[in-house]
């Protein structure tokens, strides 16, 4: 999934190179999960082990009870609104278990696909910056799109 | 500090603390302070520095505070326009950005009038004194050579247009 040009063409992280590059990716997932800075979860069909894909809760900003949500799915999965179904149910558990009251997504302007998950779970659009983020020698704009837990009736 | 979402410091103690911090922080070269002062007047009036940077983007974030008596003088002004040229030229910064309490019409005019651009508006991420508020960030890229040329000829016009837009309007 890392590797693949489909999935990381927006995304500005280093490709991994060897097992090692993944599997050291793999253990800073789980010491961000034992830190209690983060959560993820991997995603499959029902009853069915093959990892499609992950999202997560990666940056905790505690003070705030505000977190950034992050994202991935193999290609072979695309288009079948599963990604929407699982940013739902993260959504659910931050608002309802984690008691956050926002969350934050970052993306690239050009990331289409993405933009519309997220605006299919009602996250608007609260700020567009110019050429914040320098990936490969060029300065590139980011989007960042925001959800506020839903009140409490 | 009325727009700062920071709490005055209650004790001499919390300053001594400030400034420890803030020492660190330069050190660290995390941050970088300034003092105002009058030319002459030793006296400390006011604040201006880059709070923190994401260095791997080339991105500082500027933060600055006058007490009450000097405000609405143009000291501000001065000090900014000081600030970003020592973070453009001399950090080398490619852009600078700022955090502003909505209220706080003075200094969204500072930032306007020095070209920032309003890039996002967040609603509620921001908690303090039991409540959360929202955050509204101004932002402002390096001036290009051409942009730089043309405001040294006319030092005082300002457009609405990002810096690196070669257009001005008078």
């Amino acid at each position: 999934m890392r590797t693949d040009d489909r999935v990381m063409k927006y995304i500005g992280r280093p490709r991994p190179n060897s097992i090692e590059d993944i599997l050291a990716f793999i253990e800073k997932m789980r010491k961000m999960v034992a830190d209690n800075e983060g959560v993820t979860w991997a995603m499959t069909l029902k009853d069915d082990p093959k990892l499609m894909g992950h999202i997560s809760f990666h940056r905790l900003i505690k003070e705030h009870d505000r977190a950034e949500v992050g994202y991935m799915m193999h290609p072979d999965f695309y288009g079948k609104g599963i990604m929407s179904e699982a940013l739902s149910a993260v959504l659910h558990y931050g608002f309802n278990t984690m008691g956050l009251h926002s969350v934050e997504a970052i993306a690239s302007p050009l990331n289409n696909a993405s933009l519309k998950i997220l605006e299919r779970n009602g996250f608007a659009r609260e700020g567009y910056f110019k050429e914040n983020f320098l990936w490969e020698g060029q300065y590139l704009d980011s989007v960042v799109y925001s959800l506020l837990a839903p009140k409490k009736n | 500090m009325k727009y700062t979402g920071k709490a005055p410091a209650k004790n001499y103690d919390e300053i001594l603390k400030y400034i420890q911090d803030q020492r660190a922080g330069q050190a660290r070269k995390k941050s970088i302070l300034w003092a105002i002062t009058l030319k002459g007047d030793p006296q400390v009036i006011g604040l201006i520095g880059y709070r923190q940077f994401t260095k791997e983007h080339f991105r500082g974030e500027v933060g600055y505070g006058l007490y009450p008596g000097h405000q609405h003088n143009g000291i501000m002004q001065e000090a900014l326009t000081a600030v970003l040229d020592y973070g453009f030229k001399t950090i080398g910064l490619h852009s600078v950005e700022a955090n502003v309490d909505k209220e706080n019409i003075a200094s969204i005019r500072l930032l306007e009038r020095n070209n920032f651009t309003r890039e996002a508006h967040f609603k509620e991420n921001y908690y303090f004194n039991g409540r959360f508020i929202d955050s509204v960030i101004y932002s402002l890229l390096a001036p290009t050579k051409t942009d730089h040329a043309e405001s040294q000829l006319h030092p005082l016009s300002h457009t609405h247009h990002r810096s690196v837009n070669t257009k001005t309007v008078h």
